[in-house]
Formats: C-alpha cells, sequence, structure tokens
C-alpha cells in the first residue's frame, strides 16, 4: 500500500492505536513483534510472495553478520544480498543487453521487481559490512534485525537507514507520545502535500510532453523538463518527508534525505543534498573501498566515475539510468578539476547554482525516458526550436513558486551571506495552540480538495 | 485533572477546524464556487443553476461570472418579452464553466450574429438524448424564430437512450439540491470534496478506458508529412479525408473496436455496439425537427469529436466517418443541418497546433471545450447560418 492512499491511513491509524496499547501493557519484545508484523504486512499488501524473499535476505543477514569475521561468512553477507538483488533486477536486463551484443533473440524471464528490493538489500550490507568493520555490535536479537530491515516507513522507497542509526534506537526506550505524534504527523502531512498537491499535477503535463514528444514546441518541452525537476525532488522528497515523519510518529528518528538540493553550486554539492541516504551509502560502502582519493589523481577520478556509473545502475535496469550516472559521474570529475571558486558575491553564487540546475535537470531527461529514442526527442526538440503546441502548464508555476518560496525562507532562516550554509526546514507549528491546529488543518483540507485524483505511484517505488 | 486538560485540548482543536474551515471556505469562494443545482420546473432541462449567483471555478481552466435570472450561463437576463432567435442546448460544454462567459459559443454568436439574439441552456450532463427528450418543453418556452443547435459529443446512441427518447422517458439527471448532499453542497469548500470524490469513484474507468483506447480516423501534420514522404501522389487535402484517412489509417493501425458514446449525461469510451440502430436514429431526428419546425426554426446538430493525441505527435478523432456520413444523411433526410467540426478541429491542429479541447491545468486534450474550440464551433455555426441566410 502506498503511503498516500486511505488504505495507508486506516493502517496507520490501527498500528499507532495498537502501539500505544502495547508499549502501556506489555514490554518492548511484544512492541518490535507488533511492528515487525505490521511491516510484514503492509510490503505483503503488494504480493505477499515478496515476504519470504525479504526474509530469507533478513536470515542470510542475521546469520552471516553473526560469523563476520570468517571470510567466507563475510563474503556470503555481501554475496547473497547482491545476488538477489542482481537477480530480481538485472537478470532480464543483462540477458537483454548481451542478447542485443551477440544478436541471438533471448527469451527475458520476465521477472517481477519486488518493491523496494534496491532499498533494503541495501540496508542490509551496510549492516554486514558495519559489523565486519567493527563499527557496530552484531546484534544477537533476530527480531531487531528483521524489524531494521523490514521496517514500514522506510521499507519501499528509503531513506536508507544505516544500521548504526537504526539499532541503537531499538535497545532504547522509545514511545509513542503525544509530541511524537504531533511533530511526526504534520513531516508526513508536508510530505503528503509535496506529493499529492504538487509532484501528481506535474506529472499530468510531464507525462504527456514525454509521451508525444514531437507534438510540442520547444518551449513547452523545455518547461516539461523544468517541470520533471521539480516534479522528482517534491516526489522523492515528500516520499522521504512521509517516511520520518511516519517513523517519528511511532517514536523513532531517521536522518533527513534532502536539503534543498536545487540551491546547490556544484554537482559535489548536489549529492550532498540530494537523496543523502544513498549518497553517503555510495561513499562509504562503495566509494572508500575503491580507494577514495587516495591512489593518485586517476584513480580518484575513476572511483568518482565507477561509483555513480553504479549508482545510476542501482536506480533501475536500463542503459538510461546508467547513462544519467555517467553524466554525474562526469560532471564530479569535473567539478574536482575545476580550481576551488571562493566567491563570495550573491551574484556568482546565483550564476553557479543557475549552471548547476540545469545541468542537473538535463541529466534528469535521461532519468526520465524510458528509451535513448525518447530523450533524443525531447532534447531535439528544444534544441532545434521544434513548433507545436504550447503548454504553459499552471501548476508547474505553482510547483516553481512554492520550491523557490520555501528555499528563500530557507535562505532568510540561516542568516548567512553564503548560499551553501542554507538548510531546509520543515513548517512544523505549535499544535497547543488554536492557530496551530488551524493552520494543519488548512493543510489537511488544501490536500483532500486539490489533490490530483489518479494512480501516479512515488517515483521511486520503481526502484 | 486531566479530563480538564483533555477538553481543553479538544476545544483547541475544534475552534482551529472551524477556523480552517472558513479559510477553506474563502479559498474555494474563488478557487470552486459552483452553484449548486436545483429541479428545472419547466422542463427546458433537467435541473438548473441557482439564478443570479457569483460562480468561479479552477479544476479545469479557470473562470467566474454570473449566472442570469434563469440559472443559465448568458450574458444576459431572459424576460417573457425577448424574442430568442437562436436556442444553444447542450451539456457542460454548452454551459461552458471553463471558460470566460465571452469566449463561450453562445457569446461569440451572440457577437458575430449582431442581429440575432442567441441565448444559452446548455447543462452540465445534458447530453445529446437527454436535449432530444427535453426539446419540446425549450421550443414552447422560448419559441426561438430561427434555429435550435443541440451540441454533441458523440453520434453513436445505444438503443435503449435512443428508444427512451423518442418515447420521451429518458431518466431526469439528479439536481442532488436537497437532502444531506444538498446541504453540504450549500459550502464551496465541500462542493470540493464532494466534487474530488466523484473524479475518485468514476475517473478510474475513465483513466483505464483512455489507456485503452485506439483511435479510428487518424489525421495529423505528422502523419501526413510521413504519408506524403511515402506516396507523393496523394496530396494533403482536408476536405478529401475519406481519403487520407484512409492510407492514415494503415500507417498508425488503428483499432476500430472502440467508439466514443454518450449516455445518461456522460461520454463514455466504450467498445463498439454491433447494431446500428439507423432506423431508432432516423425516428429520433424526424420526431426532433418536427418539433422544432413548429415555431419555424431549424434545428442544428453541433458535432465535435473527442481528440487524443499519439506517439507519433499526430491528432486523432474519436469518432468512425462513417457512422457520421449515416447521421450527416439522416439529418440531411430530415431537414436537420448537421455540423462537423471534424475537418476544422484537424485543420487548426495541423495549421496552428491547436486543440480545442484541454486546458493549462489539466492532460493536455482531455477534458471539455477549451476558448480556441469555443471559437471554432462558433466560427463554422456562424459560417453555417450567415451561409443559409
Amino acid at each position: 500500500m502506498s503511503f498516500a492512499s486511505f488504505e495507508f491511513v486506516i493502517f496507520f491509524f490501527c498500528i499507532i492505536v495498537g502501539t500505544l496499547f502495547i508499549q502501556n501493557r506489555f514490554s518492548d519484545r511484544v512492541k518490535e513483534i507488533f511492528l515487525l508484523i505490521a511491516s510484514y504486512f503492509f510490503y505483503g499488501y503488494w504480493d505477499w510472495r515478496f515476504c519470504f524473499l525479504l526474509l530469507f535476505v533478513t536470515i542470510s543477514s542475521y546469520f552471516t553478520a553473526r560469523n563476520v569475521q570468517k571470510k567466507l561468512f563475510y563474503i556470503l553477507g555481501i554475496l547473497i544480498p547482491l545476488i538477489v538483488l542482481g537477480f530480481f533486477k538485472y537478470f532480464d536486463f543483462f540477458l537483454s543487453s548481451v542478447s542485443v551484443i551477440i544478436g541471438n533473440n533471448w527469451q527475458l524471464l520476465r521477472i517481477v521487481l519486488p518493491v523496494g528490493i534496491s532499498f533494503y538489500t541495501f540496508q542490509a550490507l551496510s549492516y554486514v559490512i558495519d559489523v565486519h568493520r567493527g563499527k557496530i555490535e552484531v546484534e544477537n536479537d533476530f527480531i531487531k534485525i528483521a524489524l531494521y530491515l523490514s521496517f514500514f516507513p522506510q521499507l519501499v522507497a528509503g531513506p536508507i537507514v544505516r544500521a548504526s542509526d537504526f539499532l541503537p534506537q531499538l535497545h532504547e526506550e522509545r514511545k509513542v507520545t503525544a509530541i511524537n505524534i504531533k511533530q511526526g504527523i504534520q513531516l508526513f502531512v508536508f510530505g503528503l502535500f509535496k506529493k499529492l498537491v504538487l509532484a501528481d499535477h506535474i506529472s499530468v503535463f510531464v507525462d504527456d510532453v514525454f509521451r508525444w514528444p514531437m507534438a510540442f514546441h520547444w518551449a513547452t518541452i523545455f518547461l516539461a523538463v523544468i517541470s520533471y525537476s521539480i516534479q522528482i525532488y517534491l516526489d522523492f522528497s515528500g516520499y522521504s518527508d512521509m517516511a520520518v515523519g511516519c517513523a517519528k510518529c511511532l517514536g523513532y528518528d531517521f536522518k533527513y534525505n534532502f536539503n534543498l538540493p536545487y540551491i546547490s553550486q556544484n554537482v559535489t554539492e548536489f549529492w550532498h543534498r540530494w537523496h543523502i541516504s544513498l549518497s553517503t551509502w555510495l561513499k562509504e560502502y562503495l566509494y572508500i573501498p575503491l580507494g577514495g582519493n587516495r591512489k593518485g589523481r586517476a584513480n580518484y577520478f575513476f572511483n568518482l566515475f565507477l561509483t555513480m556509473l553504479l549508482g545510476g545502475l542501482w536506480h533501475g535496469a536500463d542503459w538510461t539510468f546508467v547513462f544519467w550516472g555517467a553524466l554525474n559521474g562526469l560532471a564530479l570529475c569535473f567539478d574536482k578539476i575545476l580550481p576551488d571558486r571562493k566567491r563570495k558575491s550573491i551574484f556568482f553564487q546565483m550564476v553557479d547554482i543557475v549552471i548547476t540546475f540545469f545541468f542537473i535537470t538535463f541529466t534528469w531527461i535521461f532519468f526520465r525516458a524510458d528509451t535513448f529514442t525518447q530523450a533524443w526527442l525531447i532534447i531535439k526538440g528544444i534544441f532545434t526550436f521544434q513548433t507545436g503546441i504550447i503548454q504553459p502548464f499552471f501548476w508547474s508555476f505553482i510547483g516553481i513558486a512554492a520550491v523557490s518560496f520555501c528555499t528563500i525562507i530557507a535562505f532568510i532562516k540561516t542568516k548567512s551571506n553564503t548560499i551553501s550554509d542554507t538548510n531546509g526546514f520543515y513548517p512544523i507549528v505549535n499544535l497547543s495552540r488554536v492557530t496551530g491546529w488551524a493552520i494543519f488543518f488548512v493543510f489537511i483540507g488544501l490536500i483532500l480538495g486539490l489533490a490530483y485524483i489518479g494512480e501516479q505511484p512515488f517515483i521511486y517505488f520503481q526502484f | 485533572m486531566k479530563v480538564k486538560t483533555f477538553f481543553v485540548e479538544l476545544s483547541k482543536i475544534v475552534l482551529g477546524g472551524i477556523i480552517a474551515l472558513a479559510i477553506l471556505t474563502l479559498f474555494c469562494m474563488v478557487y470552486y464556487n459552483v452553484p449548486i443545482r436545483y429541479i428545472c420546473e419547466d422542463g427546458v432541462t433537467d435541473c438548473i443553476r441557482k439564478p443570479n449567483k457569483f460562480y468561479s471555478r479552477g479544476t479545469e481552466g479557470f473562470a467566474c461570472g454570473k449566472t442570469n435570472n434563469e440559472g443559465y450561463n448568458n450574458l444576459f437576463d431572459y424576460n417573457e418579452n425577448m424574442q430568442v432567435d437562436i436556442l444553444v442546448m447542450g451539456s457542460s460544454n454548452m454551459e461552458a464553466y471553463q471558460i470566460s462567459m465571452e469566449e463561450s459559443v453562445s457569446s461569440r454568436l451572440n457577437a458575430l450574429l449582431k442581429n440575432y439574439t442567441v441565448y444559452n441552456v446548455g447543462m452540465d450532463g445534458h447530453s445529446f438524448t437527454i436535449c432530444a427528450n427535453n426539446l419540446e418543453a425549450a421550443i414552447s418556452k422560448y419559441e426561438p424564430s430561427k434555429y435550435v443547435i443541440i451540441e454533441t459529443t458523440s453520434v453513436h446512441f445505444s438503443e435503449e437512450d435512443l428508444i427512451n427518447a423518442i418515447n420521451g422517458t429518458v431518466p431526469e439527471i439528479s439536481s442532488y439540491s436537497g437532502g444531506i448532499i444538498g446541504f453540504l453542497q450549500r459550502n464551496p469548500y465541500l462542493r470540493l470534496i464532494n466534487a474530488q470524490r466523484g473524479i475518485l469513484m468514476e475517473g478510474k474507468e475513465e483513466i483505464i478506458n483512455t489507456k485503452i483506447f485506439k483511435q479510428e480516423n487518424i489525421i495529423s501534420r505528422k502523419s501526413v508529412e510521413i504519408l506524403l514522404e511515402e506516396n507523393t501522389d496523394v496530396l494533403l487535402d482536408i476536405e478529401n479525408r475519406e481519403k487520407t484517412n484512409d492510407k492514415i489509417n494503415i500507417i498508425t493501425a488503428a483499432d476500430e473496436k472502440y467508439i466514443c458514446r454518450e449516455s445518461g449525461g456522460n461520454a463514455y469510451i466504450n467498445v463498439k455496439d454491433t447494431d446500428k440502430n439507423e432506423d431508432l436514429v432516423n425516428k429520433l431526428i424526424q420526431k426532433m425537427s418536427d418539433i422544432v419546425q413548429v415555431c419555424g426554426a431549424k434545428l442544428i446538430i453541433a458535432y465535435h469529436p473527442r481528440t487524443v493525441l499519439n506517439e507519433d505527435g499526430s491528432l486523432s478523432l474519436m469518432n468512425d466517418s462513417k457512422e457520421i456520413c449515416d447521421f450527416s444523411r439522416l439529418c440531411k433526410d430530415n431537414g436537420v443541418y448537421f455540423l462537423d467540426m471534424s475537418n476544422r478541429y484537424i485543420e487548426e491542429y495541423t495549421k496552428n497546433y491547436i486543440i480545442p479541447n484541454g486546458f493549462n491545468n489539466t492532460s493536455i486534450g482531455s477534458g471539455h471545450m477549451n476558448k480556441y474550440g469555443h471559437a471554432m464551433m462558433a466560427d463554422e455555426l456562424y459560417k453555417l447560418i450567415e451561409g443559409e441566410e
């Protein structure tokens, strides 16, 4: 079930009531088991069969981590999640790519991609590696490991929660409290607004233009490309906010996954602000083990490039994602070549922001397009000043205005002359006041009244 | 103490909720303030809007205005001494709550036909057979001296709808002005919520249908360009639709299984009926023609097909040229004018990339007629009337 559904509202209400009931009468153990069952129910709601896959990854991580100092178990601990991920996500892609190269027409297996597989396999890997590195103690309680990997707020589309961040919380007394619920529910509603009111409406326009790129005027295509940048940000950061909010309601803390990515002045900064949990994961478990910046400049660039290439592949089993990753990898390398610019003027900071935004927006074309042909038609349409339908889509401007407004507020709140010091914020109101409740209800009312009614899944569900 | 705290907190929540509802209501007075519908006593339409009421609507396009003294969308009020020359009937497209009042078909016709008074009784949900059912009452009340225009998005009707229209037994559209739903709808915000609920309940089917839909008659600038490259003897001739369509149908491999159909106040994309119901259609048109002729007016059926974009950038019309030809012939046989907007739509798309449906806040080409669609239809009606006069 999706966060943005009535089923989830009912489900989550039951979980809150159930947890409240349990925490006042039973031990934490019962609460953990209750949350574990709830998480498997949440996951099984899509397809119950994949619960067994999740369980298999959990069991393998649990046992290999217990014996991780033995090389064989360490290798198994890494290989098993990777094989699961590789088979379900990449096998058909690999098969079709090879068959194209060698000219054979192999029958694809048409494997259904289990929702969230990329996220929980990465969490499983981080747990085993962290235990091996001695960063965290091995967890002997199977329930806790199972809950860590399956905890429903982060299960299907992240954020990728690290074992070192979450497991200690399971050993602390974490409770559903009025304060937690008041904060968590506001984060959830904020995310829901981003998703249902802004991102989903924008998706209507973006989908139309990407579906019929030959029909539109170049300015419309250009607006659609910009709109996709806004859509994916609102969609994914909205989901992350909802995940953080759900966890907060239950008394657990997740780190924020986005920090105003479109004020980045270079691609390196962008990746420190966008999908932070994935960037840090890739850095710690891929880039640094590859050698990071330690083995000469050529290796440094190669490692950067390879990390982003694989990061692209992580997003989806398609060459368009690989190309998207490669573009970002090249941009990161280019960033390192450029001399360190210590510009103080806001004007030059703004110029850098605009250049970075347009570069990132350009790369999103490959991320969004189903095929290279579609991406090419989009690019060609813009640069050949194609004639066609003109559609100044209203919701795109609303989305751009909303993101810009929040960014300006964040900049003002930061009270710094350097834009890179700006940090995101959440509009948490004080719910012990009537005005706080009024603002909160207005937000909910706007979601109900303005939400796009149609099936628009979260973009990151497909990964 | 705990009880007291609970009630204090609860009262804050309730008060906050009331303030929020007031704010949302104010917002919806501008964003979505469509007047409630009541039963129409004189039978001109099944229901009417609240008279002299400000309206605004931002869910599909944006428009605001005021209903006239009868609850219809006209720039002027009706009085019994008024001589109506042209009466416009139809569904939500003619009601035109998506565009400004000056841009609707009836307002444009009023501006173009300076010597005639054009009066619009278009109302949401009043598809062709419902208009046919109400035609007698409308004629009896307004006695139009020149023309009656009935707008339709389809010429494909089920046997049941045709029989009902011939016998005058078409089920009436409910106004939902009474009971708890009627009460709740007096608040613009709750009306918006009700509209959202309606889309949620009914929209899914339409989304699915749209996805499976394949077009029949396909013509477009890009398709024609491809065609010309492949076959230089085929000339781009908009008037010569049959010939061009046949060729383009081969290129796009259109599926002839689906058709746009109107029934019970809604438009559907359905699997095409195998029965042609030609006799029943003929009877209905004959009946309508007879009713209109009582006051010496002529009937114009203005047909505007729905449009769909194709992946190659071409525009498709959801129609069946054979069926349109048959319908057109039956109209001619009964002395009824049949205005087919298909050619004009294609011409506008081919020349200017203008689509008659859809708005800047909805999916491209879907939904109601936009200001361009209204302008095109008014223009074509003007040409037809001028030609006849």
